[in-house]
């Protein structure tokens, strides 16, 4: 990696057995860097047990903008021989393996990979009678050899330990410092950083990001049933629920969990739930009754590894053919794939703008990747954004009322009926998940197949479909990195963006000719639009994170562009970027001994 | 007449397991421990059929402890599963694919939250049908797995991932636990009880009994739980021993709908003798002493026992509150 400007990134991984507390030095880690003026993207290795096993935690950290997870490793703390076993081969040139010799066994290690010897339990020890803080002087060991203030460590864990008795923080520091001058004898630091002390970013999953995005636009109602990857939503919630005024409904499943939320959008509160694709299958009835109910809703699904449990705590993109499926028969409804943390707080005031404006649901798709499972820090948060309830009356117009019921499913011109709260004078109103007319009321007992009722039962289905078009109109195009008019393209969508972007930067010191396509507004889509936009793209190739390439297939359903190079990824591992590189590499090689 | 039942005393207790040691759940699990003694009693003819929960994790690779089969199914339908394996080999005995004397036991195994909440009408449509099947709940009083979210079996005062102690809130969940016996008892299955492994022969001799009937066979186990109720995990047996001393995990059963409590405490211990040994309950102590939510909670206790030793006619002391 040596063309890689490895004075300004840093990526590690601390590895170790569940319950050695490696999610918390990781996190940990991660604060130092991003008070240090870094910005930062993390992901959480881990595993559905308890004890044992083996979980990781990766580090990504740049001083320019980044949400991958960066090229290889330059820093390994693997704590147990298995985690040296599993990492080592991805170690960068110029990097090193901070280790405690009677742990682990360095074996088949590149030469150019420095090896950093601490005796990390035996300084551990001196603390305490477990070497429970052996984690704490691989940090002050890191620290040194990264050349970051250890101060800035000090305050991390003065900070994590300090509900605690004095005594824990002040020995950790201890142990931290131990592990600092311990490496700064052996070695300067590997890295010449300008850490800049006075900026501090804070990292958020996407998970958090979306629930605090979706409180300050407004959501007063969140509805949920506990699911991995989607529980941190509902943890942040009920914890902030009485100061800020949010009702937090925990239901018996997700049937109940998705009629809440409806309901209380019925009534006018903008409401939210969120699952995982298990969940999602159980709430996928009542959002068809959304639809008929032309109620708004935001529902949030934080992807996993399937099919049923899975992988829970894996990633995927593969619940996109649900979303494009959900529920029976045709109906308008809205895809939403923000790529970060950051984006995710800015689509959640999308995701109830539109709900709302057209009155139909709305669905997030975020990953495991983003959403549990890594974190990544955030510029300044905008909270002054627009809230737009769209056609939401409080006094009926004449027409829309015979003084008793309201013509809550009235035909418009732009197809979208005005609606109320249940209990406003004058605008009695049913909303009726059979067919129905204008007034809400049934067409599917004594008037179906009447041929007077036959129009109507057609004019009420265009209504909904066609509001799609509106929507079209706001949804976002692709984002484009890289060149134009580039020999290769990467089309891609959601969080395998971020691996996608990183890539480009070194395909472009290597001389490779591509650009990308990224894209976080999924459905509906602008069909002639993208198939423009698509038609200045080189050959293409599809990046994603599921067997079947759904985001592919439906880029020719919808657009008619097809696209024949696949780079699929479906093991539960989110996508790196050098894996991205390899097959751009070998897609350029392809190319080049066909011409 | 009353069973005669081959489990006197602890040294009855069958030294055969057909869970192996070492799976991957946490240390102190209680779950895993009912787990172990249901298995005891019903034998290796067993096939389990299992919603999501802790159990999930226990077929870990490379840890698998069990020798019986398993069947997981959907979160909300585990009893429906059994209904199918159950009709299936009822299908095969008829067609004599295999002799009338198969002894296979179906055992529904779930936790809390799949029994009391999202597979609560699954069950019911199964003990409506007289479904010839055993349902073991483990219950820790919480969604465990996913990281202790509150569910409906989540007692007053406990705190959890979602009902954590706040200043508007200070006592943790608010909300009263479900009668799941009294819900299963208006079934009107043949047999359902309450369990607790730390009273292990009374355990026992309750799976003994439920398997002389023909129908449903239904049970609730306490299923102390280190992780999330914040205790040291060699502690467990001692936990669910103080759950049942002070009222608050009475052990009773129901036969042909008849309720009597198989263990009767003399006199009471006072509940915050069991609270206050774990971390769940731990604003109830610090900083301040909720005093109103454990008086609150002892009133409970003494009102239930009150009202059983009225109908059943034994004698108990009650904790002054």
């Amino acid at each position: 990696m040596s063309e890689k400007d490895s004075d300004a990134e840093i990526t590690l991984r601390l590895g170790a057995a569940a319950g050695d507390g490696i999610q918390s030095a990781g996190e940990m880690i991660m604060k130092v860097l991003s008070r240090s003026g870094m910005h930062v993207t993390t992901y959480n290795g881990n595993q559905s047990l308890i004890r044992g096993g083996h979980v990781w935690f990766h580090v990504h950290a740049s001083t320019k903008k980044i949400y991958s997870l960066g090229y290889g490793i330059d820093f390994l703390i693997p704590l147990t021989q298995l985690s040296y076993d599993q990492h080592f081969e991805k170690l960068n040139q110029g990097g090193a393996v901070i280790y405690d010799p009677v742990a682990v066994k360095i074996h088949d290690l590149d030469p150019k990979v420095m090896q950093i010897s601490v005796p990390l339990a035996d300084i551990a020890l001196k603390y305490d009678k477990r070497p429970i803080m052996k984690n704490t002087v691989a940090l002050g060991s890191l620290c040194a050899a990264i050349g970051v203030d250890i101060n800035v460590l000090s305050k991390a864990i003065q900070d994590q330990f300090g509900r605690k008795e004095p005594a824990v923080a002040e020995n950790n520091i201890k142990a931290a410092m131990d592990g600092y001058e311990m490496v700064k004898k052996q070695t300067r630091p590997l890295k010449n950083i300008q850490y800049n002390y006075s900026v501090r970013r804070p990292a958020m999953t996407a998970d958090y990001a979306l629930a605090l995005g979706a409180v300050a636009a407004g959501c007063r109602f969140y509805a949920a049933y506990p699911m991995s990857p989607a529980s941190p939503i509902v943890h942040w919630m009920a914890s902030h629920a009485k100061k800020l005024g949010i009702t937090v409904f925990l239901g018996e499943d997700e049937i109940s969990v998705m009629n809440a939320t409806i309901g209380a959008s019925y009534a006018g509160a903008r409401a939210m739930c969120a699952t995982s694709g298990g969940g999602f299958a159980l709430m996928q009835e009542a959002i068809g009754e959304a639809a008929m109910t032309e109620t708004p809703v935001v529902v949030v699904d934080v992807m996993r590894a399937g099919p049923s449990t899975g992988l829970p705590t894996k990633t995927s993109q593969g619940d996109l053919n649900m979303m494009l499926g959900i529920s029976q028969d045709d109906f308008p409804r809205v895809i939403l794939a923000p790529r970060n943390p950051e984006e995710s707080f800015y689509t959640a005031p999308r995701a109830f703008n539109l709900a709302e404006r057209y009155q139909v649901p709305v669905i997030i798709l975020l990953d495991f990747a983003i959403g549990d499972g890594g974190y990544s820090t955030v510029d300044n948060l905008n909270f002054a954004f627009e809230i737009d309830r769209g056609k939401l009356l409080s006094t009926p117009p004449p027409a829309y009322t015979n003084g008793y019921w309201f013509k809550r499913f009235a035909i418009t011109d732009d197809n979208i009926s005005p609606r109320s709260i249940p209990g406003t004078p004058d605008m009695m109103f049913v909303a009726k998940t059979d067919e129905h007319d204008e007034w809400g009321h049934d067409l599917s007992d004594v008037l179906a197949g009447l041929k007077e009722y036959l129009p109507i039962r057609r004019r009420m289905h265009e209504k909904r479909m066609k509001k799609l078009e509106e929507i079209k109109k706001e949804m976002k195009l692709p984002e484009i990195y890289g060149p134009s008019g580039a020999d290769i393209s990467i089309i891609t969508w959601g969080s395998s963006s971020n691996a996608v972007r990183e890539a480009l930067h070194e395909l472009h010191k290597k001389g490779v000719s591509v650009n990308s396509f990224e894209f976080s507004d999924i459905y509906p889509m602008q069909e002639d639009e993208v198939r423009k936009i698509l038609s200045t793209a080189g050959i293409m190739v599809d990046v994603e994170v599921n067997y079947s390439a759904q985001f592919a297939k439906l880029l020719k359903r919808e657009a008619g562009v097809e696209i024949n190079n696949f780079f699929l990824k479906y093991d539960g591992e989110p996508i790196y970027p050098e894996e991205v590189e390899k097959h751009i590499l070998a897609t350029r090689k392809e190319v080049h001994a066909i011409a | 007449m009353e069973l005669q039942s081959k489990y006197k005393t602890l040294r009855d207790v069958p030294q055969i397991d057909y869970l192996a040691p070492g799976g991957s759940l946490c240390a102190g699990c209680g779950g895993l421990l009912a787990v172990r003694l249901f298995h005891k009693v019903l034998g290796k003819n067993v096939v389990w059929v299992n919603a999501a929960g802790c159990m999930t994790i226990m077929v870990n690779y490379p840890l698998v402890p069990l020798k019986s089969n398993w069947l997981y199914t959907a979160f909300a339908s585990a009893p429906a599963g059994a209904q199918g394996i159950r009709d299936a080999f009822d299908i095969l005995i008829r067609k004599g694919k295999i002799p009338e004397s198969e002894d296979l036991k179906v055992v529904v195994l779930t936790g809390d939250g799949a029994a009391y909440d999202i597979g609560l009408q699954s069950t019911s449509g199964a003990i409506y049908r007289n479904l010839d099947f055993y349902y073991l709940c483990y219950d820790n009083q919480a969604y465990g797995n996913t990281g202790f979210q509150v569910s409906s079996a989540t007692p007053v005062g406990s705190a959890t991932a979602t009902t954590p102690p706040v200043p508007s809130e200070p006592a943790g969940n608010i909300q009263k636990r479900k009668d799941l016996f009294e819900i299963w008892r208006a079934h009107n299955p043949p047999y359902i009880a309450t369990l607790s492994s730390s009273y292990t022969v009374d355990f026992l001799r309750k799976v003994e009994k439920g398997s002389t009937f023909k129908g449903p066979k239904l049970y609730i186990s306490l299923a102390g739980c280190p992780t999330g109720w914040g205790y040291d995990p060699r502690e467990t047996i001692r936990e669910e021993k103080l759950a049942v001393e002070t009222g608050i995990w009475p052990l009773k059963e129901a036969v042909e709908g008849k309720v009597k409590h198989t263990v009767v405490p003399r006199a009471l211990k006072p509940v915050e003798e069991y609270l206050a040994t774990q971390s769940r309950y731990q604003h109830l102590f610090n900083p301040v002493r909720r005093k109103e939510v454990i008086r609150s909670i002892q009133e409970q206790v003494n009102l239930y026992w009150e009202e059983a030793s009225k109908r059943e006619d034994f004698e108990i002391k009650l904790v002054n509150t």
